[in-house]
């Protein structure tokens, strides 16, 4: 008796206790997806002010396509995407290692300093790297002057060739954080004796690294890669606040091109389809991660 | 033998300390030179070369800064916004991650792999239909209207979240206190939140670090009356002519809150995401 009346509650609890997400994710986040599908697929006019569409089927999506500035977009996403996972994974590996080795205070400061990056809001960070990178009275152009890496000073967000990795570069800094928690926590499962024993037998740091580290880490790798893909591909605010996408679309990416589309444009119809396509994207490359990995999936 | 494993210890200690300083420097010397440049002078700030400590620290900058109304109101703007949002997300996600953590019925993981999966579409997908909602609602340039629109990411997180760290709590506890006549609610009041605090707390801190200092939504959504940290600061960059000397120590009166939180919650902060998010 008194079981069936807990499992008759238990069903009731289950629900009530849902309702509060289901309500907010679908008034503000499914009904803005469908919308948005649906603008994607539609002729958006606004007579006497008030949005009004028709279905025009992939036509937004055909003359996206079409668009060259889309296709210089897509190529500087993908771009931007290889560097940032690549750079992110190696530099947030080193951090990881540095500080799971660090001790006493030393460590303690390490571990608060590493998270600055990720703790500092992207216009800040943004505002900061553009001081950096300033071409009149910049510390980069200054230090890279005095190494002799450069003969003057370069203004490297006001020129095409360099704006994009510029802003890869501060990207990057900014993403590492993240990563190197990541893997600061698969460190943990690194085992002693295997790193001791190897030691003794003579195998080096890079030898220990390759065959010890890396396989225990592997699936964090994995899923941090993933993660990363998601971030970088729909990454905005870093770029938005340097350049805009430019100079000369030289910094264009899809999802700045999507919000220009949309919200200088107002092009809601071929914007939405942007992100679509930008979705699409997403999409592939996890698919294509998942595929390429799976031996060794990770359940739950 | 002996002499050749000294010399491999040897040099990786060297290549350790190397390598510890050179991505150290990489990752603090920005904001290093940030809080060098807001205690410059325009002289000093626009001298070329550029030097590294100014010459005497002028306080005066930060002075002015604070007397600013509009400033301190883009603040006071970014704490409502934040705080609320991370409670909501708190007391929606505390809810739902019970469901997910505590209950088997059919397509769980399906809902919870989508709720997860709304992350993965680029931000303009929502932020488009969110503007033609909001202004519906007349919640433009509202801080409820920014709280919902954060809420959107910060919700599927909370969830994804504590739903992982609700699951390492052993059920036996909450059903004793239970069977000692809590309701429900009361045992998750009483003994899962406590047991999790640690989840709880690294789950709120991510929500309000990102709630405050989140941008692109607000670019769309907050105007005069609700303008957030970010948009102050985005108006420091867009003025005709760019008030340095006061937008430098405006960008580190403004990070302050969050780098105290970060310096007080360190340690929450890595083992939250650790043990929590990587489980999952």
């Amino acid at each position: 008796m008194k079981r069936l009346k807990k499992s008759a509650l238990q069903d009731h609890t289950k629900e009530l206790f849902l309702t509060p997400t289901l309500v907010f994710m679908g008034i503000f986040v499914v009904y803005p997806i469908i919308y948005s599908a649906i603008l994607a697929m539609s002729q958006i006019t606004f007579p006497q002010g008030v949005l009004t569409t028709s279905f025009n089927g992939l036509s937004n999506f055909i003359k996206v396509i079409k668009n060259k500035l889309f296709v210089q977009a897509l190529k500087n996403t993908i771009i931007f995407t290889f560097i940032r996972i690549t750079g992110t994974f190696i530099i947030g590996l080193m951090v990881a290692l540095v500080v799971s080795r660090a001790k006493g205070l030393l460590a303690k400061i390490l571990k608060t300093l590493f998270l600055l990056p990720w703790a500092l809001s992207d216009v800040v960070n943004g505002m900061m790297w553009q001081w950096m990178y300033n071409s009149q009275y910049g510390i980069i152009n200054e230090i890279l002057l005095r190494l002799g890496i450069i003969n003057n000073y370069i203004p490297w967000l006001n020129t095409p060739a360099t704006a994009l990795y510029a802003i890869i570069f501060a990207d990057i800094w900014k993403s590492v954080p993240f990563v190197a928690l990541m893997y600061l926590a698969a460190l943990k499962n690194v085992s002693q004796d295997l790193y001791d024993a190897s030691e003794v037998d003579g195998a080096n740091i890079i030898q220990r690294f390759l065959h010890i580290t890396i396989p225990t880490i592997k699936p964090i790798i994995m899923i941090t890669t993933i993660i990363q893909t998601m971030w970088a591909l729909k990454s905005f605010d870093l770029i938005w606040v340097l350049t805009e996408g430019g100079p000369l679309n030289s910094t264009l990416t899809l999802a700045v091109l999507a919000y220009r589309e949309s919200f200088i444009y107002m092009r809601l119809g071929t914007g939405a389809a942007m992100a679509y396509l930008l979705t699409f994207l997403s999409i592939l490359f996890i698919y294509i991660y998942l595929k390429s990995n799976r031996k060794d999936k990770i359940d739950d | 033998m002996i002499k050749s494993y000294k010399t491999i210890r040897y040099l990786n200690r060297t290549w350790a300390i190397i390598t510890s300083l050179a991505v150290m420097l990489y990752l603090i010397f920005p904001v290093f030179w940030l809080l060098m440049s807001s205690f410059k002078m325009p002289v000093e700030l626009f001298a070329s070369p550029p030097k590294i400590f100014p010459e005497a620290f002028s306080w005066s900058n930060y002075v002015k800064v604070l007397l600013d109304a509009s400033f301190l109101d883009s603040l006071k703007n970014s704490f409502i916004v934040a705080i609320f949002t991370t409670s909501a997300s708190l007391i929606i996600g505390t809810l739902a991650g019970y469901v997910f953590a505590r209950y088997r019925f059919k397509g769980k993981k399906t809902l919870l792999i989508l709720i997860l999966g709304t992350q993965m579409m680029p931000f303009v997908i929502i932020l488009i239909p969110l503007f033609v909602i909001m202004r519906r609602l007349q919640l433009i340039d509202t801080y409820l209207g920014l709280i919902f629109a954060y809420m959107t990411f910060s919700v599927p997180y909370a969830i994804w979240m504590l739903n992982a760290f609700f699951k390492t709590i052993p059920f036996e506890l909450e059903e004793a206190a239970m069977v000692d006549g809590c309701t429900r609610l009361k045992a998750i009041w009483k003994v899962l939140l406590p047991l999790s605090r640690p989840g709880v707390t690294s789950t709120g801190i991510f929500v309000l670090i990102g709630a405050w200092n989140h941008y692109l939504y607000a670019t769309v959504l907050s105007e005069s009356v609700t303008r957030t940290f970010p948009i102050r600061m985005q108006n420091f960059m867009g003025q005709e002519r760019v008030i340095y000397e006061q937008m430098y120590p405006a960008a580190i009166l403004g990070s302050l809150p969050i780098l105290i939180i970060v310096f007080i919650f360190q340690k929450n902060i890595i083992s939250g995401l650790t043990s929590g998010g990587i489980k999952s």
